[in-house]
């Protein structure tokens, strides 16, 4: 057995033991004289008293330099150490980095501790074993951005390991083992130590080292010693999770109703029952399931909601918790329009409505029956009216089969449209190519997307023949062309020079190659022009299944309705990106986080077009942001890939780390007495801490006695 | 009562309000008669004059004295000095340990308005007073007289000294012995911090020649309680070689044994030679103490 100290520095406070002579040797100097008739009484007394008096005042004595003897020792952190520890203080330096997976899934909860904060106190106790020669860094497995980290290095001073070590912080980046790894050879590298040591503190769960190979690394490091140390169960954890939701009824039209899937997985064994689900919209609980969920199956939930008041909203999926709550949350968030406004202009308006040009038009627009709320407004008007008309109380503009429009009327729609109106042309016999394209194709208010050339009819019916799936206007045509097939067209227009039209678009092409609709950008705005007619006369589609989803698709496109949709989302750590308009570039957006703190994102142009990017986060919630077109919200959720607790066994990570050899500790299996190494010691300071309670209680009773 | 360094009268009023209106009697009965309280069938003859008064009917005529009728065309009496009158001889000792003092009052002081006290009140009864005073040696010895005069005279030597030198009770003692020849009071007041031994054989002395012995022993509250605290070098007041450096609070209880020792030999040493031994606390009111020593010989 041997002894040694932790702390050799404070054996000086031994010196202390010179005070109290001092002080007897002042406080004697100090005496008081007085005369006193009586002394020799206190002769004889002194002589009775003085040899016991002085037996007690050096056990005093002795008792308080004791005292503080023992004080200093315990300050010096005496450790009486075994025959291996003597070994062991024997051996050369040694240097240990230690590594601790910070990732997500070490937020993994058992026993009210999570896996980090249980690494954290196994590291304490492997830091006690630390001789004074010994180096050592603490890293974790996930590094914080270059801008906040600080080089790791080996060194000695364990106070400041030990704030290194409460720096460790649970993050949300993506895992890098191989980068991991390679800082933590590096450092053992920069040693010049012969004693080399890595030690790994981690759940090891599969995520991150499905790629990871030894044999990656060029260079390693001489006489490693791995030590891999697993905390929790080498088993799979228990968890459910949220892993994504839908919204499978759209557009966010205010009141009307809108249905959400959320998809839940359970990854257990364990069959689980009535598991909560809660769904919050603007932080009010709106709506509760209570789940079923068999051994690792996938439920989809659904919702039905209404759709709020337009504006952007949050909202927040709530699974009932489990020992790993990071998944258990998924964030969204929607914009929502009040039902769009249109001014449908009858160019032929007939005896009736159902002999007007606008009949299946506006029957189209507002279905009886089929919705609660309408998603669109129309107000139907005669061609003669529409000077009456205010157009910046409408979002788009349909002018079926008008034959002209006064030129003052032209400028205010075509200021309408670069304002960001829609406008949508529909063909008939009224619409004369050569007067058509004289008032909106060769004038200042160019609003056809391409000049007009004469009517064709062919002998047999046209059929449309190709559509652009990619259309926002045809998304729900995606899968569904033989639908839109069904429609035979009779007369329509040809336009001139399609070839040649730059910024156009051609949404829906004829069996004969000819267009039916076209589609141009104006100013903010957008034109179509649809070349038959909506009604009967020269087609048959308004008959048709397609005409009412085509038509509504048209006009959602015309009047922006896309905007009201669910938010973009991101999972972490990939980067918050928001698209801009060519405009917008080398401008600002300001974005405020989810923790409250505002930042400010410059938008950037590359090949890929104009859009500003944000990684810097490091929580998931809601993020609002204020863009050149106004305001927004991203929702930023955990991610997912950590959710998955398998984990790799001995073999398979001997397998990963050959030709090396390592040991891996089951957390279970270890005790923190055992963990300051593997060496026999025992720190004395606690029972010298008993022995100098019992010396100072002594020292007062026999002071006060005496 | 105050220490007196300087000259103060030590006729304290509340004590001789107290006082006056008991007696002194003696024990035992000394030589011829008492006088004074005591009837004594030699009123007013004696070999010594005294002095003169005028006549009031009713006095002998044999006591007329005829040549001051000549003198003075008017009849006056002589008085003799009653030898058969009680004599009683005040020890009062004034040695440097009599100058301490704790409570604002130095045994000195205590002892001298005792002495005063006791004179007035036996001069007041007829008797004769005498006062020795003493440190290593007599300082002075007033033998005893009778009368307001003589209680002046003693009085103004008690003003005028102060406490100073050693104590030796029976070399005083010893010395007066032989001018004491007539049976009377002895009363010592001293703190006795003298070898009790000789002292003792001395009182001893006197009461084998049939005397009366008081002793009055006065101490003061620091010597009877020694209630010191700190650390302190204790200097002796006659001796300053004789120094302790102490903490009183490890010996106070020694001390205390020691001193109780002490009062208890020179108590039971006087019980068993019928010596009237008093300890008179200084903290103590003169007026109590003596009230309540003379109530219990009355």
């Amino acid at each position: 057995m041997g002894l040694t100290f932790l702390q050799p520095a404070f054996l000086l406070g031994a010196l202390a033991t010179a005070v109290p002579i001092l002080i007897h040797l002042i406080y004697r100097r100090r005496a008081l004289v007085h005369r006193f008739p009586a002394v020799r009484f206190l002769l004889l007394a002194d002589k009775r008293t003085a040899r016991k008096f002085r037996l007690h005042q050096w056990l005093l004595l002795a008792l308080r330099l004791l005292a503080i003897l023992l004080l200093a020792l315990i300050l010096a952190r005496p450790l009486l150490t075994g025959e291996d520890v003597q070994a062991a203080a024997a051996l050369p330096p040694q240097a240990t980095v230690i590594l601790v997976d910070n990732s997500l899934s070490m937020q993994y909860r058992e026993q009210d501790t999570s896996r980090l904060q249980r690494a954290k106190a196994l590291v304490g106790h492997l830091l006690q074993g630390m001789r004074g020669r010994d180096t050592v860094a603490v890293m974790p497995l996930l590094a914080p951005s270059a801008a906040a980290a600080t080089p790791a290095l080996l060194h000695a001073d364990t106070a400041r390991v030990e704030k290194e070590l409460e720096a460790i912080l649970p993050s949300h980046a993506a895992v890098d083992m191989h980068d991991a790894f390679a800082r933590a050879f590096a450092l053992l590298r920069q040693s010049t130590t012969a004693q080399r040591r890595l030690i790994v503190l981690s759940d090891f769960t599969v995520h991150g080292w499905q790629d990871f190979d030894l044999s990656q690394f060029s260079v390693l490091p001489e006489q490693v010693e791995l030590r891999f140390i697993r905390l929790g169960s080498p088993q799979r954890d228990a968890n459910v999770l949220i892993e994504s939701i839908e919204f499978t009824e759209q557009p966010f039209i205010e009141q009307v109703p809108l249905e959400v899937k959320v998809f839940i997985r359970n990854r257990s064994t364990e069959t689980i029952r009535h598991l909560r689900l809660d769904m919050l919209v603007d932080q009010h609980k709106i709506g509760q399931q209570l789940v079923d969920l068999l051994p690792d199956a996938q439920v989809a939930v659904p919702f039905r909601l209404t759709a709020p008041t337009a504006g952007l909203h949050g909202g927040e999926m709530r699974l009932e918790s489990d020992r790993f709550a990071e998944d258990d949350r998924f964030y969204f968030a929607m914009r929502t329009v009040a039902p769009a406004r249109i001014l449908i202009v009858d160019g032929d308006p007939g005896t009736s409505l159902v002999a007007s040009e606008i009949f299946y038009l506006l029957s189209a627009l507002q279905p009886n029956g089929a919705l609660r709320q309408p998603v669109f407004h129309p107000t139907p008007v005669t061609w003669e009216g529409l000077a009456q008309e205010r157009l910046t109380d409408y979002q788009v503009v349909i002018l079926c089969n008008v034959e002209a429009i006064a030129p003052q009327l032209r400028q205010s729609l075509y200021q309408f449209v670069a304002s960001g109106g829609g406008l949508l042309f529909f063909a008939g016999h009224r619409v004369d190519a050569a007067r058509y394209n004289a008032m909106f194709y060769r004038s200042d208010t160019r609003l056809l997307p391409m000049a007009l050339a004469q009517p064709i009819q062919p002998t047999t019916p046209s059929e449309i023949e190709t559509f652009d799936g990619g259309h926002a206007a045809l998304s729900l045509f995606a899968d569904e062309l033989g639908i839109l097939q069904r429609g035979l067209f009779y007369r329509y227009f040809s336009l001139e020079g399609q070839d040649q039209a730059p910024g156009v678009q051609t949404l829906l092409t004829l069996q004969d190659g000819h267009p039916l609709l076209v589609e141009k950008s104006v100013g903010s705005g957008r034109v179509m022009f649809f070349t038959s007619s909506a009604d009967r006369d020269w087609t048959d589609l308004p008959t048709r299944t397609a005409y009412v989803p085509l038509l509504h698709g048209i006009v959602s496109h015309l009047a922006n309705l896309e905007a009201a949709s669910q938010r973009p989302n991101v999972f972490m750590p990939d980067p918050i990106v928001l698209q801009g308009r060519p405009e917008d570039a080398s401008a600002t957006l300001s974005l405020h986080t989810a923790e409250g703190q505002q930042r400010l994102v410059r938008y950037t142009a590359d090949a890929t077009g104009v859009h500003a990017s944000f990684a810097d986060y490091t929580v998931p919630g809601l993020y609002r942001v204020e863009t050149p077109r106004g305001p927004d919200v991203v929702t930023v959720n955990a991610t997912r890939a950590e959710s998955n607790f398998d984990k790799l066994q001995q073999d398979d990570l001997q397998t990963r780390w050959r030709p090396l050899h390592l040991t891996l500790d089951e957390e279970e299996s270890l005790q923190p007495d055992t963990m300051a190494s593997t060496r026999s010691s025992k720190e004395l300071a606690s029972l010298l801490i008993v022995a100098l309670a019992g010396i100072l209680a002594l020292e007062n009773v026999y002071a006060n006695r005496l | 009562m105050h220490t007196g360094s300087k000259r103060q009268s030590y006729f304290d009023p509340l004590v001789l309000a107290k006082i006056s209106t008991m007696s002194l009697r003696a024990r035992y009965v000394v030589e011829g008669v008492l006088s004074g309280l005591h009837e004594s069938p030699y009123r007013g003859y004696s070999v010594e004059f005294a002095e003169h008064r005028e006549y009031t009917p009713g006095d002998e005529i044999r006591r007329i004295d005829w040549k001051a009728y000549g003198k003075f065309d008017r009849y006056f009496i002589k008085e003799y000095e009653e030898e058969t009158n009680l004599r009683a001889t005040i020890f009062l000792d004034t040695s440097a340990s009599m100058a301490y003092g704790s409570q604002g009052l130095r045994k000195f002081d205590y002892g001298c308005y005792l002495a005063a006290s006791m004179a007035y009140l036996m001069l007041r009864q007829g008797d004769y007073v005498g006062l020795v005073t003493f440190d290593a040696q007599v300082l002075r010895y007033i033998p005893p007289r009778s009368g307001l005069q003589h209680l002046q005279a003693l009085m103004s030597h008690l003003e005028a000294i102060q406490p100073e030198g050693e104590t030796h009770l029976d070399l005083a003692l010893r010395e007066i012995a032989g001018k004491v020849t007539k049976r009377g009071m002895i009363m010592v007041i001293s703190d006795l911090f003298d070898n009790p031994e000789t002292v003792l054989r001395v009182l001893k002395y006197f009461r084998h020649r049939r005397n009366e012995v008081m002793v009055f022993h006065v101490l003061d509250h620091n010597e009877l309680e020694f209630p010191f605290e700190r650390l302190t070098v204790f200097e002796d007041m006659e001796d300053p070689t004789a120094r302790v450096l102490s903490d009183p609070r490890t010996i106070r209880e020694a001390y205390l044994q020691q001193i109780r020792a002490f009062i208890d030999d020179y108590q039971q040493a006087c019980r068993r030679e019928r010596i009237d031994y008093n300890c008179f606390p200084t903290t103590t009111p003169l007026d109590v103490a003596l009230t309540r020593y003379l109530a219990r010989r009355q």
